[in-house]
């Protein structure tokens, strides 16, 4: 009986494809080196159906060099146990899979089928499985669905995807080279001055990422605001009241302002022209991933790294198609009406698909965007067998929604202005009013059209101006990124790849180049780009890096090669890297400058000691261990002013004044609780308030 | 102790070298203010002309009130002004 190996990504992954393939649907779960892998027999073969756990391998330097050196040049894949920490899983899987790889005659690479997936196999069948990747096959799969799994076995690939191998191992080869020299050169400047180790890193993406938000803060803390007015007025018609928007939206001088209240107010208006405009909003196109996780930050606040992790989650137990993709493509093999079908079971998504079958074809509003290797993000219809979390619900009523809307009909909406001439100075009055609103049903929630009816009007009609009046308003600064608009903006530049942009935004986090949900840079962040573009401004040049992807692209349409691709960029890190081992010294002391600034400010409030005036900081009792806040004034004798402060958990100090007093806020958080936000001021007063209350309720 | 105290709070009068006006960082080489200062300083400079013609008429010392209350001014911005209306700075024009 001959006996083949299939590899897949993850353990769930692994069960499904067990699950699909036993041709009598029974199951052997077996275990070793602690590791589960699953047999089962298809047509007189044994399967063998085991997994790793992402990736097993890592680029590292070659040979022993100390973890401080820099430039390095030379690299190696080797197993990730051996160049992580806390990697002993790791270690077993390989163990387990190289045991297992020793009785098969055929193998299997049954990871996602992507650039990462195709790497895990392929790293895994070359060395765990000594040399096996020469005559593995390749499993090419959208659903961990039966179906979907049976056809993609029936259906290998002769071969592995090499095109995609190549490009991943480039990307990781490429992200190595320029994370461990770069990441070195700063951290190594910065500890060899001033003897104290932080961990600094920069990227071949994280550069380009970390200047654009830079360059955002700059502009928000240089801004200077213009003002400007805008004329508020109603009318009144038959006794009701409407809101009217003068013909310019804003009026740069005040004078001119000035002078249109004066010829407007309590003045009787004419209606010159009445307009209306029917239109059409066609439904959406199915989510690709950016777009799922741009809708899921606007309607729930998830972070993309978080709308990623639970998408993942739900394609592990078969409910949604693979969600890294970037496509907008729902092609008609999928099966449209299977999967409404069975969506059709759940009695929330019933009346929907009911309304949806009355439409004559059934076709999706496809979007532009394409990916070789899967579909647009859909429901595969199988219904939930374990209670899903909240969050998985969310973002699973999300999904099917957008599924169902894509299959919808057009909204139709009429938009009507009244033209009001009043003394030369021009109005509209305007309306809107939905006609049928076709796929917008199917996506309530997540976009409702608010209408606004206008009473019957006429031409020639007199309105009286009520109220006209003229508000100052200042231009307002340009906004912030949130992590949504971070990760669309590095689409739309080409940078980083739909897997790695949402990691790429947490590191920010981690190093404190960033902080805060809507992101502010840190003087950390400014400190870095600066150096960057003083030493290798190419590093952060978004043109440069959208070359390379444009180049790691190429290889996986096989159009260009992975040694050539490595090579160009080995040639432009070159001289950067000994520039920054040159100018060592210099870099050192910028750098460990500015973190001690940074250090500084997580101590320091910003609100002045409300009785001398001075820099209130955090401060850590070497006597009793216990953390307050206390007035830099008491080392020099000048003031004891002190607030107490939670000593469980970690201390943050927010961007935020107490409404009731001005202080800054603080949030405390502890692990498996709710995070605490609270005014260290009020708390202090609102106890002893309290006490008060107590002693003399007991007198 | 004046070392531990700029070790705490390094925008404090301890620091020596040549230091940014409004905010004690290191400033421009031959500026007094910092890179980021600076550039606010320009943008006040250039502001007050269209601020100018927006109101017909409004004193210099009014604009920086102004925009050191407005919520929408960059916090470099804000610095900028109140140090210039603290220690009556002459405004070069560039």
């Amino acid at each position: 009986m001959k006996t083949t190996l299939i590899i897949c990504e993850k353990p769930d992954a692994a069960l499904h494809v067990a699950k699909a393939l036993s041709e009598n649907g029974e199951i052997k779960k077996l275990i070793k080196y602690d590791i589960p892998y699953f047999e089962v027999k298809n047509n007189s073969e044994k399967l063998i159906i085991c997994s790793a756990i992402g990736h097993l391998y890592e680029v590292d330097v070659k040979g022993n060099e100390k973890r401080t050196e820099y430039p390095v040049w030379d690299f190696t894949w080797k197993p990730k146990h051996l160049v992580e920490r806390g990697q002993k899983k790791q270690e077993k899987f390989i163990k387990a899979i190289t045991e297992l790889a020793k009785e098969a005659d055929l193998f299997i690479n049954a990871c996602d089928y992507d650039i990462e997936g195709s790497l895990i196999g392929y790293m895994i069948l070359k060395y765990a499985c000594k040399g096996a990747h020469v005559k593995a096959k390749r499993m090419k799969f959208s659903t961990l669905t039966v179906k979907e799994l049976r056809e993609a076995y029936k259906n290998l690939m002769p071969t592995l995807d090499y095109p995609l191998i190549n490009a991943g191992m480039c990307r990781h080869e490429i992200d190595w080279l320029y994370g461990i020299n770069l990441s070195r050169a700063l951290t190594e400047s910065a500890r060899k001055y001033s003897g104290k180790y932080s961990i600094l890193s920069i990227g071949r993406v994280q550069g380009p990422t970390l200047k654009f938000i830079v360059e955002k803060e700059r502009e928000i803390q240089t801004f200077v605001p213009k003002p400007y007015w805008v004329i508020n007025s109603k009318i009144d018609i038959n006794g009701e009241k409407f809101n009217v928007e003068y013909k310019l939206s804003k009026i740069e001088e005040k004078n001119i302002a000035n002078k249109i209240v004066k010829e407007c107010f309590k003045k009787e208006g004419e209606i010159i022209n009445i307009q209306s405009k029917t239109y059409e909003l066609p439904p959406p196109p199915p989510f690709d991933l950016t777009q799922l996780q741009l809708e899921a930050y606007r309607h729930f606040g998830f972070t993309p790294k978080q709308t990623l992790d639970i998408a993942e989650h739900l394609y592990l137990n078969a409910l949604i198609s693979y969600p890294r993709t970037s496509s907008q493509k729902l092609p008609s093999t999928i099966g449209y009406m299977e999967i409404l079908n069975s969506l059709k079971e759940n009695s929330q998504y019933k009346d929907a698909i009911n309304e949806l079958y009355n439409i004559n074809e059934l076709k999706p509003n496809e979007g532009e965007k394409t990916d070789p290797a899967h579909p647009a993000i859909y429901p595969t219809g199988i219904q939930p067998k374990e209670e899903l979390s909240s969050r998985e619900k969310k973002i699973y009523d999300l999904i099917v929604k957008r599924f169902i809307a894509t299959f919808g009909d057009s909204c139709l909406k009429k938009s009507e202005k009244a033209i009001i001439k009043v003394n030369e100075h021009i109005f509209y009055l305007r309306g809107a009013r939905i006609l049928k609103p076709g796929w917008i049903k199917f996506y309530s929630p997540y976009l409702s059209l608010k209408e606004s009816l206008l009473p019957p009007l006429s031409i020639g009609q007199k309105v009286f101006f009520d109220e006209v009046k003229a508000e100052e308003k200042y231009t307002q600064p340009p906004s912030r990124f949130n992590p949504t608009s971070l990760l669309k903006l590095m689409e739309e530049q080409s940078i980083g790849t739909k897997a790695t942009r949402a990691e790429i935004i947490d590191i920010l986090y981690k190093r404190g180049y960033i902080k805060d949900e809507r992101i502010t840079a840190t003087p950390l962040s400014f400190k870095i780009i600066k150096l960057m573009l003083k030493y290798c401004s190419k590093i952060v040049s978004v043109e440069f890096t959208r070359e390379l992807e444009e180049m790691m692209k190429k290889i996986e349409f096989g159009k260009e090669e992975r040694e050539k691709v490595v090579l160009k960029a080995v040639n432009n890190l070159k001289p950067a890297i000994m520039e920054l081992k040159n100018k060592e010294v210099e870099i050192g002391k910028e750098l460990s400058e500015v973190i001690k600034q940074v250090k500084a400010l997580d101590f320091t409030i910003k609100t002045p000691c409300p009785n001398c005036g001075s820099q209130l900081l955090i401060i850590k009792s070497k006597k009793t261990g216990k953390r307050f806040i206390g007035c830099s004034g008491l080392w020099i004798g000048k003031c004891r002013f002190s607030l107490p402060l939670p000593q469980k958990g970690k201390l943050s100090l927010l961007n935020k004044e107490c409404p009731e007093c001005g202080f800054q806020m603080i949030q405390v958080k502890i692990a498996g609780r709710k995070p605490m936000i609270s005014c260290p001021k009020c708390f202090i007063t609102n106890l002893n308030n309290k006490k008060l209350t107590i002693t003399k309720a007991g007198n | 102790m004046e070392e531990f105290i700029s070790q705490l709070y390094p925008f404090s009068k301890f620091h020596m070298s040549k230091k940014c006006k409004a905010c004690n960082n290191e400033a421009e080489e031959n500026e007094e203010f910092c890179e980021l200062h600076k550039l606010a300083y320009l943008n006040i400079v250039k502001a007050y002309e269209e601020w100018k013609k927006a109101y017909g008429e409004i004193s210099f010392n009014e604009f920086l009130r102004k925009i050191v209350e407005a919520k929408e001014s960059g916090e470099a911005v804000k610095e900028i002004a109140f140090y210039i209306m603290k220690n009556n700075f002459k405004v070069k024009k560039e």
